[in-house]
């Protein structure tokens, strides 16, 4: 007894296509970086659904590397910047500047700042000051810049991977809310363990360096990401979604205690998007066409660390986000429990 | 959710289930039923030592508290019945299959399908082609899936020794509660729990509960009170009214004055001679105080009608005997209604006697239980142990006057070959022990002569050679049916006269 196929073949044929290029390219990148597989496997995550990632640690960690890694494993113009005190917004979108004509004339021309590439590294993201991060707002939500009243539509892919410092660490400045909101998944680059350091030692003190193939396009990534989205998920997967999203919001009847006591702002519907699609992906790598519960619980954390913020009484009590996460996670029900 | 019964005959060697239709025709929700089917049973099997320890818990509980009440045995099979409820409640689950998400999510997530099959089950908005590439995907997986390996029919080994022990328990608490052997609240401990708790004070100063005999004599009491209440003289009470109210009428006479005194004060010796007086007065009355006297004879006759229809009638026939003249017919009638008001007196006094004994025993019985058979009052001459000796004696089935003692008032009584305080003296002159130790009223008939004494010589006690039915009595009269051996030769001879006299 078997299923119906027809007009099936090609869709199992691009899933096998997805599985085929998201490996090359985790597989690529991991060629450049020692360990830290779950975070390459979420940035290429986030780089299929379309996503902005902020990936936050101390420095020397490699996220600078990780990032510029999948700049070369994919084919996609890469711009790095790097966020200083001083920097202006116009120095990432942009500006309009004087052009003499061969007539004599006089003429603005839009000169596109770095914004202008499919794969943007803004290195030490929370350097620069408030005024300068916004500037990244417009491009990052609408993938469209706004300079004296003319819109640039920025070329698709466009993703923007962002590295930042411990909030704690000096000279830094907290990313406003509507920003952190903006990032697909926050991921915490940890130490290497004690084999990844050695391994990075023999690969970057040694004469050879490893060389990254280009693997994939931007259109395959923009492919990727459009069949990521045909993945089934059911009912009572989604219903868990919004239940985990829900005990975030301290109003809300259903919201964890931790939540009441230490949650000042809950999670956004954006965090519920982005698990939904992140669990899509993660579905479709691990060879299925359903998202399942653990699939949401994978894109979890990543995706609503950074979208909690905590009152005054979780930084006395030095309650972190993470915390009350696993929290929700263990007392939520799924259907069927 | 309906169910319908399917297949109704087994196929494949399955057991008929009830199947849900929510499962569709498809071959992914077909291959689906089965599984569900064995979670179900898997399940079930699960949760039912908890189901059925509980229950047969409750079931016990009700049975030892309906014991311990008294309540009556149907409340026992219903305690039963409502223990059985679960068992059925789990079979009927056992058989019906569940709902088919259900099922999907129980397989995802027992086998770490990441909600393949629950995906398929439940649907999703994704498109056609994408739905039937997760639909074939989750069915190869539904396909590699081992129902028995995914839900063995495997039950916690503790779950099942708390099962049996409450199992068993139960069965041990319906067969107490059965046998009647569990202490019953408000009620006499069971003969047996008594008798076990009278063993361990046999031998001390404590109380007789230890003592064996005591419940022998509780026994003793209540088949004498049975034996007196069968020799009760149904007849008694009516008679003593129809001589009251015949009495009530005479009083008002001038002639029958007396005799209607003697008769409403309950002397019956005094009425009889009051009636052979006036039999032998009449000769001498006018004619207006033989009218009056018959009037009153007419109207104690009326008066006793329908109560004792002897005594009526006797009244009737003297009534009628003076208003007609016949003064020889008259002073007869007058005679036979002495005869008959003697024959009324002993009837009602022979009751009187029962009633009073079996008041006395009554006493003795309430007594005895309340303080837990705390031994029988019965020292010398009293008149409670009197009673109860008599009563014993007239109970004990072999009470062929083997040990009975009476001397000076006092004296002990034995039944059932233990020793009992009494005596035996206290017995109304009509009521006798027969051979067979029974209390008997018997009918004392006067003579004309007065009573028949007999001189014999001591060596001569005992029947002697008396015709059997013609036994001499001290009472002036005789006893009638019976040879009056009892009577007339203490209990404690018989034996010593079995062995040296022979048989009359």
């Amino acid at each position: 007894m078997t299923l119906a196929v027809d007009g099936s073949e090609t869709t199992e044929r691009q899933a096998q296509d997805f599985r085929d290029r998201a490996s090359a390219v985790v597989g690529e990148v991991g060629k450049f970086i020692v360990g830290q597989r779950d975070i390459v496997r979420d940035t290429v995550v986030c780089l299929i659904a379309g996503g902005n990632v902020l990936i936050e640690g101390v420095p020397g960690l490699g996220k600078t590397e990780l990032v510029r890694a999948l700049g070369r494993a994919i084919d996609l113009r890469f711009s790095r910047i790097q966020f200083t005190p001083d920097l202006m917004p116009a120095d990432i979108t942009g500006t309009n500047v004087v052009m003499d004509g061969t007539d004599g004339q006089r003429t603005f021309r839009f000169e596109p700042g770095p914004v202008f590439a499919n794969l943007v590294l803004a290195d030490e993201i929370n350097r620069a000051t408030p005024k300068t991060q916004a500037a990244l707002l417009e491009a990052m939500q609408e993938r469209q810049v706004t300079v004296a009243r003319d819109v640039h539509v920025l070329d698709p892919p466009f993703f923007v991977m962002a590295t930042q410092n411990p909030i704690e660490m000096e000279g830094t400045y907290p990313l406003p809310e509507a920003q952190v909101d903006r990032f697909m998944f926050k991921l915490v680059v940890d130490y290497p363990t004690s084999e990844e350091l050695s391994e990075i030692l023999d690969r970057t003190t040694g004469a050879g360096q490893p060389e990254v193939a280009r693997v994939a396009t931007g259109d395959d990534l923009l492919a990727m990401g459009a069949f990521a989205r045909r993945v089934a998920i059911a009912p009572h997967v989604g219903r868990y979604v919004v239940d985990l999203v829900k005990s975030t919001h301290p109003q809300d009847p259903v919201a964890h205690e931790l939540t009441r006591q230490y949650v000042r702002y809950g999670c956004s519907p954006r965090a519920a998007q982005s698990m939904v699609l992140a669990a899509k992906v993660y579905a479709m790598l691990d060879g299925r066409y359903n998202v399942g519960f653990d699939d949401i619980r994978a894109a979890a954390r990543p995706s609503m660390r950074h979208r909690l913020l905590l009152n005054f009484e979780a930084e006395a009590d030095g309650v972190a986000a993470e915390q009350i996460l696993d929290a929700i996670l263990m007392s939520t029900r799924r259907a069927g429990d | 959710m309906r169910f319908e019964l399917a297949p109704l005959i087994p196929r494949g060697g399955s057991w008929p289930a009830f199947r849900a239709r929510a499962y569709g025709p498809d071959a992914f929700e077909q291959r689906l039923i089965p599984l569900a089917r064995r979670w179900q049973r898997h399940r079930t099997l699960l949760s039912a030592p908890r189901v059925l320890t509980i229950s047969f818990g409750l079931a016990l509980l009700v049975v030892l508290g309906a014991a311990t009440l008294g309540l009556p045995r149907f409340v026992i099979v219903l305690a039963l019945g409502v223990a059985m409820v679960p068992v059925a409640a789990l079979v009927a689950r056992a058989l019906v299959a569940p709902p088919p998400l259900a099922a999907a999510l129980a397989y995802d997530r027992r086998l770490a399908m990441f909600e393949r099959l629950s995906t398929a089950v439940a649907g999703s908005r994704a498109d056609d082609r994408m739905r039937e590439l997760q639909r074939r995907d989750a069915f190869e997986a539904l396909e590699a899936v081992n129902p028995s390996l995914a839900f063995p029919y495997r039950v916690p080994s503790a779950d099942l020794g708390v099962l049996a022990v409450v199992a068993a328990a139960l069965v041990v608490g319906m067969l107490a509660a059965t046998a009647d052997v569990l202490p019953r609240l408000g009620a006499p401990a069971p003969a047996s729990a008594l008798a076990e708790s009278l063993g361990s004070a046999e031998d001390g100063a404590a109380p007789a509960l230890a003592d064996p005999a005591v419940l022998a004599q509780i026994d003793q009491i209540r088949a004498a009170m049975a034996e007196l209440e069968r020799q009760r003289d149904p007849e008694a009470a009516p008679a003593a009214l129809a001589a009251e109210a015949a009495g009530e009428a005479l009083r008002r006479t001038a002639e029958g004055r007396r005799l209607g005194r003697a008769l409403d004060g309950g002397d019956f010796q005094a009425a009889a001679g009051e009636a052979r007086e006036l039999g032998e007065q009449i000769s001498g009355m006018n004619s207006t105080r033989m009218d009056e006297l018959a009037d009153g004879l007419r109207e104690a006759s009326e008066r006793a009608e329908g109560l004792d229809e002897g005594l009526a009638n006797q009244l009737r026939a003297a009534a009628e005997a003076l208003e007609a003249g016949r003064l020889a017919d008259a002073r007869s009638a007058l005679s036979q209604l002495a005869q008959e008001i003697e024959t009324v007196g002993a009837t009602v006094q022979a009751d009187s006697g029962i009633e009073a004994q079996l008041d006395q025993l009554a006493r003795q019985l309430a007594e005895a239980e309340a303080m837990g058979g705390e031994g029988l009052p019965g020292a010398e001459g009293d008149s409670l142990g009197d009673a109860a000796a008599a009563a014993a004696a007239a109970a004990a089935s072999e009470g062929s006057a083997e040990g009975s003692t009476g001397s000076q008032g006092g004296g002990d009584s034995v039944a059932s070959g233990q020793a009992l305080e009494g005596t035996l003296e206290t017995l109304a002159p009509e009521q006798r022990l027969n051979v067979d130790g029974q209390l008997e009223i018997v009918e004392i008939k006067p003579t004309e002569e007065g009573a028949e004494v007999v001189e014999r010589p001591v060596l001569e006690l005992g029947p002697g050679g008396s015709s059997g039915f013609e036994a001499s009595a001290g009472d002036r009269g005789f006893a009638v049916g019976r040879p009056d051996v009892a009577r007339n030769v203490p209990l404690d001879m018989l034996p010593m006269m079995d062995r040296y006299f022979s048989a009359p």
